[in-house]
């Protein structure tokens, strides 16, 4: 199976406006500045929009220094031309009459914590999953259809367990798919039903419950005496032992069972029917085997032979009556089918398993065949059925798959039916977030789906790194722009520079000669900080240069992205025109929109022709 | 005991339609700082017939000559008194900043922007021409009738009109009754009629 995102387009955000080039030097550009120098970030994956100028450089210059691990920034020439420097180059500290260092008090440096961009959510594909692993096939043919012709079926029931679609991140269910990251979540399912080369009228329906036929052979066991068939009585009611025992309804244990979250439960529901396959006996009674003992005794099996008349000696179903033929025993794990002796209870010939009896010649099949033997289940007091096979219908709180083909090759549908799913998958991670160079694990902040247990979102390294800051003097910013690496990277360049600073200040005061650059290291090996130039007349023109740590005042910070075009969901009905060859992707003329590639995300096998509601998704309405 | 070295100072001031030199130039600072747009001040003594004070100003000094330029700046204020010692001049105060100032409260933009990719699913489906209540096939089979104590033939049940007389024959072990003889094909019968030999067909 291909994977189909490639026809649909990009599966991820489009990105429609890119950001090359440094923002720092493009708003130089836009306002007429002349500069000198490169450096500043692009500032990709933030919407500017009415930013202040000098905020934006700045930002830039942030990034630079978070990619490149160069700190730049901006300092002006004596002829006004701006300059986009390395902070440490050069220096021209010179012609100094004296210095005078002064320490500032440095508290306890905690740290520099950095949060960089929230990743655009992006979709995808998961691997196609074979839904039917491990399912189980039911021919219901012999019990509703016509018994006597082999390889002949319309009815297939393939019966699969449950596939627990809805999977949650850390949930505890085996599910089809398992969201194993925090961050990703389930949209929907794609289906990739193939049924082979199948006409049009078969009928292939999905369903949540299913009815499974399972044989119960060809024996009724022994049977109950109803309460009493003197009283106008249907049904089992206090009558106690009756319902003991019975012939055991085998489900295999695949099919019955399924864990979730380590407990095992049953997913058995009730027999909902019993279906007997034979040949009804028209006339079914008793007749003495000597009639001169038959007036001094009761009738008993012993004395009593049995008689029947076949009329129709063709297969046919019966559906028996709950709590009037047979009783469902509970009691076990296995549910079993008590039957009942419904004949006359005046008269006793042998009934049930290993039965005799005699066929009438008035009918034509007892010319040929004057006795007949096997089961023979008494349904009234004078007919019954000789019985074939014997069915339980179970219900399954299960999904199943009902193929219907009126032609009679529902078997071989069902043994070449393919059922895939493929998860549609949408990842949103969270920003990036590093102290001092050290990306924190986002994901411990998130809760599991298993109400099973709990968890300790006291102690998450976000928390344990905001305890941390708390400390001391820190330095939080978010520039959401920056990838993960680089968020690491703009954390440890920061934080170098932020512990670098001892809080010693040096200011030197020069000779007219002096002509120093702010940004430039000092001789002291700090960074020049500030310039002062001091003339009057008459008086003394001094130069006075502070060197001090290379980090000075604050940064900015910004958390804003991409600015996501609005979209809308359409719902609209349309018409299948082209199936694109591999069962999930289809062709459909949208009403009212055109046509439009759509993948099959409900349960049904889809041909051209069939009339289809479809949901656009991300439908642009911002242009 | 210190040594005192005399330093020639000198420093010119040009722009803003003005031009002064030491001694001109009574006094001027200027202040250049990490991250900020550097700042001046400066007072100049020039003749009072000078023109409008407006625009850029640079800023030159040093020793001996004014060699070198401290600052290209922007006025943004200038104050213009008499002077008293010399009635034909005046006394120009003047403040400004360097070209970031510019800068201030001016806003920009540059636009990005996404779009979710759009997708189509297919959620429903009403399949044309469903066909839902189906004759169900049934077997051709030659039958055999009772029809008041004859044996009739008939080819097919779902055909047959006469349902309540009908009996059937199956492949349960019987025999074909006297009247009726196998043609060797499976399910198919010849009906002897009266007056027919062996061998007939009906």
């Amino acid at each position: 199976m291909p994977a189909f995102w490639a026809s649909l387009g990009s599966g991820r955000f489009v990105d429609t406006g890119g950001a090359t080039g440094s923002v720092a030097e493009d708003v130089l550009r836009t306002f007429g500045l002349k500069y000198t120098g490169t450096g500043g970030g692009p500032l990709s994956g933030i919407d500017i929009k009415h930013l202040d100028a000098l905020t934006a450089i700045r930002l830039s210059l942030l990034e630079d220094l978070a990619y490149s691990g160069r700190h730049k920034e901006l300092v002006v020439d004596g002829d006004g031309t701006v300059k986009i420097k390395d902070v440490g180059s050069g220096g021209g500290v010179s012609d100094i009459y004296y210095s005078m260092q002064s320490y500032d008090y440095i508290t306890r440096r905690a740290g520099v914590m950095v949060t960089g961009a929230k990743p655009l959510p992006s979709r995808r594909m998961g691997q196609w999953l074979n839904v039917l692993q491990g399912a189980i096939g039911f021919d219901a043919t012999n019990m509703v259809s016509n018994c006597l012709r082999d390889n002949f079926s319309q009815y297939y029931v393939i019966v699969y367990d449950d596939p627990h679609l809805n999977s949650t991140y850390a949930d505890g269910i085996d599910n089809l798919y398992e969201v194993t990251s925090p961050f990703e979540s389930i949209i929907g399912y794609a289906h990739h039903i193939d049924p082979g080369p199948v006409n049009d009228d078969v009928t292939i329906t999905f369903g949540k419950q299913a009815s499974v036929p399972i044989e119960l052979g060809n024996q009724v066991g022994e049977l109950a005496t109803p309460p009493s068939t003197s009283d106008i009585a249907d049904c089992y009611v206090n009558l106690g032992e009756a319902a003991e025992g019975g012939i055991p309804v085998n489900l295999p244990s695949a099919l019955r069972f399924t864990s979730n979250r380590g407990i095992t439960y049953d997913k058995f529901i009730k027999v909902s029917a019993v279906f007997m396959i034979g040949i009804d006996l028209a006339m079914c009674y008793g007749v003495p085997k000597n009639y001169t003992e038959a007036l001094r005794g009761e009738s008993t099996p012993k004395n009593t032979d049995l008689w029947v008349s076949i009329e129709n000696p063709v297969m046919s179903v019966v559906r028996l009556n709950a709590g009037v033929h047979y009783v469902v025993n509970y009691d076990t794990g296995v549910p079993m089918i008590k039957f009942a002796d419904r004949s006359n209870p005046m008269i006793n010939p042998k009934f049930g398993d290993n039965a005799k009896a005699y066929v009438t010649n008035t009918c034509l099949f007892g010319k040929t065949n004057p006795t007949i033997e096997g089961t023979i289940f008494p349904t009234d007091a004078y007919r019954g059925v000789w019985v074939y096979q014997i069915y339980a219908v179970v219900d399954l709180d299960t999904p199943c798959i009902t193929i219907f083909d009126p032609k009679g090759h529902a078997v071989d549908i069902a043994q070449n039916i393919v059922y895939e799913m493929s998860p549609i998958l949408l990842t949103s991670e969270p920003a990036p977030v590093a102290v001092n160079g050290n990306l924190l694990d986002m994901s411990d902040q998130y809760a599991d789906h298993d109400p099973t247990t709990v968890q300790d979102f006291t102690h998450t390294e976000y928390e344990q790194a905001l305890d941390y800051l708390d400390g001391g003097a820190g330095l939080s910013l978010s520039l959401s722009s920056l990838d993960s690496n680089a968020t690491a990277r703009l954390s440890d360049e920061l934080w170098r520079l932020f512990s670098n600073d001892r809080g010693v200040s040096t200011t030197y005061v020069c000779g007219p000669d002096c002509n120093p650059e702010v940004g430039a290291s000092g001789p002291g090996g700090g960074i020049i900080n500030e310039v002062t130039y001091s003339y009057s007349d008459s008086g003394s023109y001094t130069v006075s240069v502070t060197e001090g740590p290379e980090l000075v005042g604050g940064f900015p910070s910004i958390t804003s992205g991409v600015h996501v075009k609005m979209t809308e969901e359409v719902s609209a009905g349309g018409v299948v025109i082209q199936d694109e060859g591999n069962n999930c992707m289809f062709k459909v003329l949208v009403d009212g929109i055109g046509v439009r590639t759509a993948i099959n995300m409900c349960p049904n096998v889809i041909r051209v022709g069939d009339r289809v509601t479809v949901s656009i998704h991300n439908n642009p309405v911002e242009g | 005991m210190a040594r005192l070295e005399r330093v020639r100072v000198r420093a010119t001031i040009t722009g803003g339609g003005l031009s002064a030199s030491t001694p001109y130039v009574l006094s001027f600072t200027v202040k250049k700082t990490r991250g900020q747009p550097s700042t001046f001040n400066c007072s100049i003594k020039v003749p009072h017939t000078s023109g409008r004070i407006s625009g850029e100003v640079k800023i030159y000094a040093g020793s001996d000559r004014a060699g070198n330029l401290i600052m290209t700046g922007i006025i943004t204020k200038a104050t213009v008194s008499p002077c008293f010692d010399d009635p034909s001049y005046v006394i120009v105060n003047m403040s400004g900043y360097d070209v970031l100032k510019t800068l201030e409260y001016k806003k920009y933009t540059r636009r990005q922007s996404a779009t979710k990719a759009a997708w189509c699913a297919i959620t429903g489906v009403s399949r044309k021409h469903l066909k839902s209540g189906k004759f169900r096939y049934m077997k051709i089979a030659p039958t055999l009738k009772i029809n008041d104590g004859s044996i009739d033939f008939a080819t097919d049940v779902g055909q047959s009109t006469d349902i309540a007389n009908q009996n059937y024959v199956t492949d349960l072990g019987m025999n074909v009754s006297p009247g009726v003889k196998s043609t060797g094909i499976p399910w198919q019968f010849e009906v002897i009629t009266s007056g027919e030999t062996e061998g007939g067909t009906g």
